[in-house]
């Protein structure tokens, strides 16, 4: 008896082995009784388990009525859950359209924009000069009128931001007492 | 669907058996397997498969159900009611039908892993690659397990073959 070989009969018997590995251990067979009868006791038991896969006697005669009932339930409810999905979503469709149909001539379609306003005003002005009109329009042009132009020195600082300027005013005689001058830092004009 | 539920349900009984080792459980399994199968239906691209399919979701099934009772202390497999095949075909002799039924027996005896291995080659005559799919595992495992389960059934049927070929 041949060990080494011997020991080949499992992957034998599952036909793991190569071609010549096969033709190897047949000869081996030949050789080995005790291999050889361990072959056929092992196709005989084969033989009998895909015997006994072919017995219906286990099967339980109520299982497949009630599996059926299961998923006809299942079904059932599947059913269901569409139709209550549906009648959803018309009665959300018909609430729209009347919600549409029924909206008020002239009812706007968009909300108003919103406006944030500053609560203080961005540039002071000098009470005694007459405001002009473009002034209060949307930048780029703001005008500042001083009491006396002449006093006044006024330096305009480059800014990173092309629509942004800020001006500086430097008053160079008479200040009016009753204007005193303000921080610098609340001069920058946008 | 009757006639699919009467094609599929015993072979994925069967199967259950082997996992579960008890009637009742196997039934459970069965019921479970078949409507988790149903819900999903879609998701069975071949046909040719469903088999396969069906005994994965059982082998699944099984899984999560082990490790549940695992975690709450219980042993899913032991019950009162285990399983022991007494499958008798009636068109053979006695003779055969008590070896079939020994035989089948026998492999119910096998370790779990062992016996779900050996059902799904011997009697579903499934691949190594097949069962490798079914259970989980890689084929390697499916081949150790297999090679392990067939030298313990030679050992337990030494005699059921021995009339057939005498000891030389």
């Amino acid at each position: 008896m041949n060990r080494i070989e011997c020991e080949q009969l499992d992957d034998y018997l599952g036909g793991w082995l190569s071609q010549p590995q096969r033709e190897r251990f047949a000869a081996h067979l030949a050789d080995c009784p005790e291999c050889r009868r361990e072959c056929q006791q092992q196709q005989r038991i084969d033989v009998l388990l895909a015997q006994g896969a072919r017995c219906p006697e286990s099967v339980p005669g109520e299982l497949v009525e009630r599996i059926e009932r299961e998923v006809g339930r299942f079904s059932r409810r599947r059913q269901l859950q569409w139709a209550g999905g549906l009648a959803a979503a018309a009665l959300l469709v018909l609430a729209v359209g009347i919600g549409v149909a029924t909206r008020p001539p002239g009812t706007p379609s968009e909300p108003r924009p919103m406006v944030r306003r500053p609560s203080q005003p961005v540039v002071q002005e000098a009470p005694s000069g007459p405001v002009p009109e473009e002034a209060t329009k949307s930048p780029p042009e703001v005008h500042v009128a001083l009491g006396d132009p002449s006093s006044a020195i006024l330096v305009r600082k480059q800014t990173a931001a092309p629509n942004v300027s800020i001006v500086w005013i430097y008053p160079t005689a008479k200040r009016a007492p009753a204007e005193p001058l303000p921080d610098d830092d609340s001069f920058p004009l946008y | 669907m009757r006639g699919l539920l009467g094609q599929y349900v015993p072979r994925v009984y069967r199967f259950a058996l082997r996992l579960t080792g008890n009637r009742h459980a196997a039934e459970d399994l069965t019921q479970d397997t078949l409507l988790r199968a149903w819900r999903g239906r879609r998701r069975l691209r071949d046909p040719q498969a469903a088999r396969e399919w069906l005994f994965q979701i059982a082998a699944n099934l099984w899984r999560d159900r082990l490790r549940r009772e695992k975690r709450r202390g219980n042993h899913a497999e032991l019950s009162a009611d285990d399983y022991q095949s007494t499958a008798t075909p009636p068109e053979q002799e006695a003779s055969d039908r008590e070896d079939v039924g020994r035989a089948l027996a026998a492999m119910d005896r096998l370790p779990r892993r062992q016996r779900e291995v050996l059902y799904l080659h011997a009697c579903e005559e499934l691949s190594l690659k097949e069962i490798a799919e079914v259970l989980d595992i890689s084929p390697d495992a499916v081949k150790a397990n297999l090679s392990l389960a067939r030298k313990r059934m030679r050992r337990q049927l030494k005699d059921i073959c021995r009339d057939r070929f005498p000891a030389v």
